[in-house]
C-alpha cells in the first residue's frame, strides 16, 4: 500500500540555516504520527512542508504516492489545525467550518448541513452562530478541528494543537483526539514539543533534533531503547552516563542511558559492589506519587532518581548520604550526541 | 518618602486626577470645535433680507430649502456628490494594490522608501501642487506631450470629446479635476488600508489556502473583508475631503460650481452667511449618511 506521506531526503534552508536537513520518513494510512522535538528542531517546518506552505529546497515529498512539488496548499487533500487555530474573525463559527466546503463549490444548504454535523461531533452545534472571538480556547480548538475535518482530508496535520490549553483540558483533548482518530481512520500528523503528549497519543514518533530525525520508533521503543543520548534525555529525561562519569561509576567507557525510575536509593554503607554509586542528596522535588531526588555523586556530576514518595525515608533530607543501585539491564548503550 | 496633600488627595480620588487632566482639552475641543460647528449650523437657519442684504436672525428653513428647490443650487450639490463618489471609488481602486504590496511584500528599506514616497507629497504646499497639476494637464502641458510621444493623441482627444467628463483640455475638464483629487487624497487612502491589511494575520491566509481556497478566493473571502475597516476609513477621507474642497475646482476643471466654491463665495463676496452655512451643512450630512451606510454593511464590525 502506498504510504500516506513520504519524505525522501527533504531539505529546507533559511539562508545558511538548514531547518530541515535531509529528512526521510514514511507515514502509513490511518497512522497517528508525532513529530517531537525542541523548538527550532525542524518539526514544524516539516509539517508546513506537508501542508504546502513551504517548498523543499531538496528531496521529494509524496502524498498518496504523488509528488507534490508543484501542488499548492489548496490542491492538497491535507487540512491543518493551526497552533493559534487561525479562525476567521469576520465569520461566524458555522461559516468558519463551512469555509472549505463552500470554496470547493458545495451548495450553501449542503455545506451547512455537513458543517452542523461536524460541529455537533465536537459538541459545539449550539455555538454555530456565534463569533469565534466569543469562544474559549478549548472551544476554538474544537472549531478548528471541525473546520479541518469537515473537508474529509486524507491527512490531518496538527501543529501543537494543545499548547494553548490548560493542563486539565489538554488531558481531555488528548483522549478525545485519540478516540477521534481511531473512529475516523484518518492519518494524523501531530507536532509537539511535549514528549508525554507524543508518547501517550502517537503510534510512532519521529524525534527531531537540529533539522534531522534522531530516532523514529514506537513510543515504547523510544522510551525503553533510546538510540541516542539526545533521545534518552529528551524523551525519557534519563540520566546519561558517559566519559569520566561512566568510567568512575560503571567502570567502563561509552555512553549509557539510565532512567531515573530504574535507580533505587539504598543505604550508603550497603554499596559494596563496583558499579554502584554513593552520593549526597542536593534536592528533592515532590511530585505526588513519586518524588525526584537529585544526588551529587562527586566531581560535579548529578544523577536523578525517581522514588516512590511513600518510601523516601531518610533520603528525603537534603545533605543525606545515600547509595544508588540499579540492575544491569537498566543500562542502555546509546550513541553520544555532539 | 513624604507624600504631599495633593498627592494623597489624587490617590484617594482617582476620578479627580482624570477630570483635571481632561479639562483643558475638553474645553478647547468643546468651545473651538463643537462651538463653532454649532454656530455654523445655527447660521443656516437664518436668512438674508433681499433688499438690505442684512442677516435676519429668525429661525427659518427657507435658506436650507433653496438647496433643493433652486435648480442651480441642487446642481451644485449633485455635481459635488458625483465627483466625490467617483474620486472615492477611484482612489480605493488605486490605493489598494499599493497598500497590499506595502503590507504583505515590501520589507526593510523598500518598505521605508514606499512610506516616504507616499507621505512626501504631503510635505509640499497644497497650492503649489494644485498649480503644478494645472501645468501638467494643460493643453500644451507635459501630459499631452507625453501622450503625443506615445502616439496616443487621438485617444486623448476622443476622451476629451466625451460629454460631461471631457472638455477643451484635461486642465479644463472634470476628468482632469478628478485626476487631481485622486492625486491629492491618495496618501490618506493608502495609509489606513495598508494599516488594516498589515493587521491581517498571515496564518489566516495560510488557513484559507489550507481549506482549499485559491489565492483569488482567499483575496475575496478573507483579505478584502478584513481590510474593510481600512477601506472605510480611507474612503471617508477621500469622500469628505472632495466634498469640502474649494481650491481644486477653481484652478482645474470645467467651470461648474462645487459646494466648497459656493461656501467661499457666499461668505465672502456675496456676504450671504446663511446660505454659505447651509451649503457647508451638506457635506456634513452626506458624510453622516455615508458612515451610516458603511456601518449598515458591517464596515466597522471588525474594529
Amino acid at each position: 500500500m502506498t504510504p500516506a506521506i513520504e519524505f525522501e531526503s527533504v531539505v529546507r534552508r533559511y539562508g545558511a540555516l538548514r531547518a530541515v536537513d535531509g529528512v526521510s520518513f514514511r507515514v502509513g494510512r490511518g497512522e497517528f504520527f508525532a513529530l517531537l522535538g525542541p523548538s527550532g528542531s525542524g518539526k514544524t517546518t516539516s509539517l508546513r512542508l506537508i501542508a504546502g506552505f513551504e517548498r523543499p529546497d531538496g528531496g521529494r515529498i509524496r502524498l498518496d504516492g504523488v509528488d507534490v512539488a508543484a501542488t499548492p496548499p489548496y490542491g492538497r487533500s491535507v487540512n491543518t489545525v493551526f497552533q493559534d487555530y487561525a479562525l476567521f474573525p469576520h465569520l461566524s463559527v458555522l461559516d468558519n467550518v463551512s469555509y472549505g466546503l463552500r470554496r470547493r463549490g458545495i451548495g450553501a444548504a449542503e455545506a451547512r448541513k455537513r458543517s452542523l454535523a461536524r460541529l455537533d461531533m465536537v459538541q459545539l452545534a449550539s455555538a454555530a452562530d456565534r463569533s469565534p472571538t466569543q469562544l474559549s480556547g478549548g472551544q476554538r480548538q474544537r472549531v478548528a478541528l471541525a473546520r479541518a475535518l469537515v473537508n474529509e482530508p486524507s491527512v490531518l496535520l496538527l501543529d501543537e494543537p494543545l499548547g494553548a490549553l490548560d493542563l486539565k483540558l489538554r488531558e481531555e483533548m488528548q483522549t478525545e483526539l485519540k478516540t477521534l482518530q481511531r473512529s475516523l481512520g484518518i492519518t494524523f500528523v501531530f507536532v509537539t514539543h511535549d514528549q508525554g503528549e507524543a508518547l501517550s497519543m502517537a503510534d510512532r514518533v519521529a524525534v527531531f533534533n537540529a533539522g534531522r530525525i534522531e530516532q523514529l520508533d514506537t513510543p515504547r521503543t523510544l522510551y525503553q531503547r533510546p538510540a541516542t543520548e539526545f533521545v534518552a534525555r529528551f524523551v525519557g529525561s534519563a540520566n546519561v552516563l558517559k566519559g569520566r562519569l561512566a568510567e568512575r561509576v560503571l567502570g567502563r567507557t561509552g555512553c549509557y542511558s539510565l532512567r531515573a525510575e530504574d535507580l533505587r536509593l539504598v543505604d550508603a554503607t550497603a554499596v559494596t559492589r563496583a558499579g554502584h554509586a554513593t552520593g549526597t542528596v542536593i534536592d528533592v522535588q515532590y511530585r505526588g506519587a513519586a518524588s525526584r531526588v537529585r544526588i551529587d555523586v562527586g566531581g560535579g556530576d548529578v544523577l536523578q532518581a525517581e522514588v516512590d514518595s511513600g518510601r523516601l525515608g531518610a533520603a528525603a533530607s537534603i545533605g543525606a548520604s545515600v547509595g544508588l543501585a540499579w540492575s544491569e539491564d537498566a543500562l542502555i548503550a546509546v550513541n553520544e550526541s555532539p | 518618602m513624604p507624600v504631599g496633600r495633593l498627592g494623597s488627595l489624587l490617590h484617594v480620588r482617582p476620578g479627580l486626577a482624570l477630570f483635571l487632566l481632561l479639562l483643558p482639552p475638553a474645553l478647547w475641543f468643546g468651545t473651538i470645535y463643537l462651538g463653532s460647528l454649532l454656530t455654523l449650523v445655527l447660521q443656516s437657519f437664518y436668512s438674508i433680507d433681499d433688499y438690505t442684504g442684512a442677516i435676519v436672525r429668525e429661525p427659518t428653513l427657507a435658506t436650507l430649502r433653496t438647496l433643493v428647490s433652486q435648480p442651480a443650487h441642487l446642481d451644485i450639490v449633485l455635481r459635488t456628490l458625483a465627483m466625490a463618489l467617483v474620486v472615492t471609488v477611484a482612489s480605493v481602486l488605486v490605493a489598494f494594490p499599493l497598500a497590499y504590496y506595502m503590507a504583505r511584500y515590501a520589507r526593510g528599506r523598500v518598505r521605508t522608501l514606499l512610506y516616504v514616497a507616499v507621505i512626501a507629497p504631503m510635505w509640499t504646499s497644497y497650492l503649489v501642487k494644485v498649480y503644478a497639476w494645472r501645468l501638467i494637464l494643460a493643453k500644451e502641458g507635459i501630459l499631452s506631450w507625453f501622450v503625443a510621444r506615445l502616439g496616443l493623441t487621438g485617444g486623448l482627444e476622443a476622451l476629451l470629446a466625451t460629454p460631461v467628463v471631457g472638455g477643451p483640455s484635461l486642465a479644463s475638464s472634470y476628468l482632469g479635476m478628478a485626476l487631481v483629487f485622486l492625486y491629492m487624497w491618495l496618501p490618506f487612502v493608502i495609509l489606513p488600508i495598508e494599516a488594516s491589511l498589515q493587521r491581517v494575520p498571515r496564518g489566516l491566509l495560510e488557513a484559507s489556502g489550507d481549506l482549499g481556497a485559491t489565492p483569488v478566493q482567499t483575496f475575496c473571502h478573507v483579505v478584502v473583508p478584513l481590510a474593510v475597516p481600512g477601506i472605510a476609513a480611507g474612503s471617508v477621507f477621500a469622500f469628505s475631503l472632495t466634498l469640502g474642497d474649494y481650491v481644486i475646482p477653481q484652478v482645474v476643471g470645467a467651470p461648474g460650481y462645487f459646494i466648497g466654491m459656493m461656501v467661499y463665495e457666499q461668505q465672502g463676496t456675496a456676504g450671504n452667511l446663511p446660505l454659505a452655512a447651509a451649503f457647508s451643512i451638506v457635506p456634513m450630512l452626506l458624510v453622516g449618511i455615508y458612515l451610516m451606510l458603511a456601518k449598515r454593511v458591517g464596515a466597522f464590525d471588525a474594529l
